[in-house]
């Protein structure tokens, strides 16, 4: 116990702390008869928790007095009452409890190292934060370095102040001042190795003992820092792999006497800073992974992927235990949510060496998590206002938008706002209200996955110029999502904000449906209002004639063939005698696949024919782009 | 120019890979599709934690014709990882080259006899130049 950090214990009598307050607290409001039913449960749990950590800790008085509190509350529990008799007694304990905490009763718990003497004790120069609050103070910095880069690239492009030496300075003095914020607000979650490795000499000396083993554990430089969230992934990971180096790697004290090693098995636990990244080592003097495992490992290049194969162990223990695979592939995927990985090397005889690599720090960014076409995209939490369905559409100068309280808003597609291909707009489904650059914009998306912090890594030298990604995260079950930069979607379809801005009041192009069928004109209508266009109907060929005879052309027909009155055929033989208006485009969409109605249609002068068996949404957008000219 | 080559076919033609730059050989997993990407990038995979551009070698080198690409060499330029995507890995060959092309800097920097087929030498640092320009 005279080995326990200071921050470590610092951390456990803040805690018992909170949990002794809260006992006192209920212990009250139970003799004032004021009481939820789960206060007992909630009793007995903190008083559990104390004992547990007092255990660890090596406060055996605390440990004493906790085990018989939690052995009258659980009576308590199982009989829905605590005696009112009994709270008064409970209470002297806890204060006593709290004593023994706070007043350092023990020496042996105050700090081994003292920091100068002219020092106040290290506890009063420490302020006790809510990990939330700092959580959320990263995220605005992570939020002000993201607008700093819209600023950047506004005043970049901006031809008033393009060259301006004042601008340029300013933007690289903010770039500065937030890259210091930054690095100051991922210290304040940074701790020492050394906080979570308090427990480890007596677990794997337990271990160790029932497994009849003697067993040394070294610590070497764990007072390195690491982010509080890197630790905590890592922390399962490194006990693990003690654990594993005691089960599996070291030898009992006899074989390692007949093979000429100390009885004693040494096990290393050492962590080192490289850079940006943080080495952490578990090094055993143990009997190392069997020869065909090496081999093995040899062709395949890793020996961690080769172990993290269920059913591969150490030699000599895959009869002892089952499923150290599946464990160490675990320990993998839970490192890979921090940025980390997982390396191991063994030599026969000599021993096995695993080392974590993670992140010094990490960029943490919440995200909200969305699915667009079998691709996992996250969006900044700070950009998106709202999540809703997307009912409401209305035209916005011709192109479809969403109502957002008194506005509209213009509607996209996630896909094509990330630049790729663009498909007709789903009917339905989820639509974010998303800040882009200069305007809020309505993104549609295939599914919702939920909210999540993510460590954003960059796309690396090869990808860096897709700009609209600020990077790549992995997620908890293997799989890649790509963070989107807000800032860089595109709000507008390009080529047709270039026909806005020369008329700005370009009306919507107009394609005129003509099908026997309500459902399939209804159809065509969903899918072409759905892409941006206006459009009328008609029940056959005669009513078509009519229409284009009353009114203006529209920019496009899209036609049957077979219907009552006049067919599609007749339509287009009619439309292309006109002496005005013949060069309409018209599309003939049909059932009929036989080459010669095919042949038929084109010959009355169709521009294009498509057969509905075929009939792919996008295929039908893309011709009437094509013919309508956008 | 002798070396050591990493054969590999796309599209009924074999392709040598300079061992040196490839890192590892592995069957492509989950690739996760990126819009907005040229067609020459097919996605990311992750390797070991590691987000990595997933290339088809086929369109690469102009020969893209939609097949099943299920096999991946893992290359290296000087920190620039991407896995090119292939139809088939076939082995690893000591290959006496003839060089061409030397002027052109392309991709395709030579070629070498394999028994009767002929082998187009590839250069790892000239197809990553020439996917970052198909990104940009």
């Amino acid at each position: 116990m005279t080995d326990i950090n200071p921050e470590l214990l610092q951390i456990f009598r803040e805690e018992a702390d909170e949990r002794i307050e809260r006992i006192a607290d209920t212990l009250v409001r139970i003799e004032g008869g004021d009481a939820s039913p789960e206060a007992l449960g909630a009793l007995f749990r903190d008083a559990h928790s104390i004992k547990g950590v007092a255990g660890l800790m090596g406060y055996d008085d605390v440990y004493e007095r906790a085990h018989a509190m939690e052995d009258e509350l659980e009576q308590a529990r199982a009989a829905g009452a605590l005696a009112p008799e009994l709270i008064a007694p409970l209470l002297s304990s806890l204060d006593a409890i709290r004593q023994s905490i706070q007043g350092g009763s023990s020496e042996a718990v105050q700090p081994a190292v003292v920091l100068s003497p002219a020092a106040t004790p290290a506890r009063s120069r420490s302020m006790r934060v809510d990990a939330r609050r700092v959580d959320s103070l990263l995220d605005t910095v992570g939020e002000t370095v993201l607008h700093h880069r819209r600023l950047e690239h506004v005043l970049r492009y901006d031809q008033s102040t393009t060259g301006d030496d004042d601008a340029e300075d300013l933007l690289h003095r903010g770039e500065r001042l937030l890259d210091e914020l930054q690095h100051s607000v991922i210290q304040l979650r940074t701790l020492p190795l050394s906080s979570i490795t308090g427990p480890y000499p007596r677990t794997l000396r337990d271990l160790a003992a029932s497994l009849d083993k003697d067993v040394e554990l070294v610590f070497e430089g764990t007072e390195t820092q690491l982010d509080r969230v890197v630790l905590e992934g890592a922390a399962e990971a490194i006990s693990h792999l003690l654990r594993n180096a005691v089960a599996h790697g070291v030898e009992s004290a006899e074989e390692r006497e007949r093979a000429g090693k100390p009885r004693r098995a040494r096990i290393v636990l050492r962590a080192q800073q490289f850079g940006d990244r943080v080495a952490i080592e578990v090094a055993d003097d143990g009997r190392g992974v069997a020869p065909e495992l090496l081999e093995r490992a040899r062709l395949t290049g890793s020996l961690a992927d080769v172990l993290a194969e269920p059913g591969s162990s150490t030699a000599e223990t895959i009869t002892e235990v089952s499923g150290r695979g599946v464990g160490l592939d675990a320990v993998r995927h839970h490192l890979q949510t921090v940025g980390g990985e997982l390396e191991i090397q063994s030599q026969p005889g000599a021993g096995t060496v695993a080392r974590l690599l993670v992140p010094v720090s990490l960029v943490l960014l919440q995200v909200l998590l969305v699915e667009c076409e079998g691709s996992t995209i996250g969006i900044p939490l700070t950009s998106v206002s709202e999540i809703r369905r997307s009912t409401g559409r209305v035209s916005l100068s011709g192109r479809p938008g969403l109502r957002h309280g008194d506005d509209v808003v213009p509607l996209r597609d996630l896909l094509a706002a990330l630049g790729g291909r663009t498909r007709p707009l789903p009917a339905s489904g989820p639509a974010l209200i998303v800040n882009a650059a200069d305007q809020p914009v309505a993104l549609l998306c295939d599914r919702i996955v939920g909210e999540q912090h993510v460590i954003v890594k960059s796309l690396g030298p090869i990808l860096d110029a897709m700009k609209v990604y600020l990077g790549s995260t992995i997620l908890g079950d293997g799989g890649i999502a790509l963070i989107a930069d807000p800032s860089r979607l595109e709000v507008h379809d390009g080529r047709r904000q270039v026909t806005a801005a020369a008329t700005p009041d370009a009306r919507a192009p107009t394609v005129l449906v003509v099908d026997d069928q309500f459902t399939v004109r209804e159809l065509q209508r969903g899918i072409l209002q759905a892409a941006g266009y206006d459009v009328e109907t008609a029940r056959d060929g005669r009513e078509a004639w009519n229409r284009l005879s009353d009114g203006p052309d529209p920019d496009l027909v899209i036609t049957d063939l077979e219907m009552p009155e006049m067919d599609g055929i007749e339509l287009v033989e009619a439309i292309r005698r006109r002496t005005e208006g013949s060069a309409l485009p018209v599309i003939i969409l049909t059932s009929r696949s036989r080459a010669d109605d095919e042949r038929r249609g084109l010959d009355a002068g169709a521009d294009a024919y498509i057969v509905k068996e075929r009939f792919d949404q996008q295929a039908l957008i893309d011709t009437v782009e094509r013919l309508i000219g956008r | 120019m002798t070396a050591e080559q990493l054969l590999v076919q796309v599209q009924d033609e074999r392709y040598g890979v300079p061992v040196q730059d490839v890192v590892e050989v592995l069957r492509i997993g989950a690739v996760t599709a990126m819009p907005g990407a040229p067609a020459v990038v097919l996605g990311l995979q992750n390797l070991r934690g590691q987000a990595i551009p997933v290339v088809d070698l086929a369109s690469l080198l102009g020969l893209a014709e939609p097949a099943p690409r299920p096999y991946g060499v893992v290359v290296d330029d000087a920190g620039r990882l991407a896995c090119f995507a292939v139809e088939a890995v076939l082995g690893i060959e000591l290959l006496a080259g003839s060089e061409q092309d030397t002027e052109g800097k392309g991709p395709l920097i030579g070629s070498a006899l394999s028994g009767d087929a002929l082998v187009g030498l590839l250069d790892v640092a000239a197809l990553l130049d020439a996917t970052i320009t198909a990104v940009t």
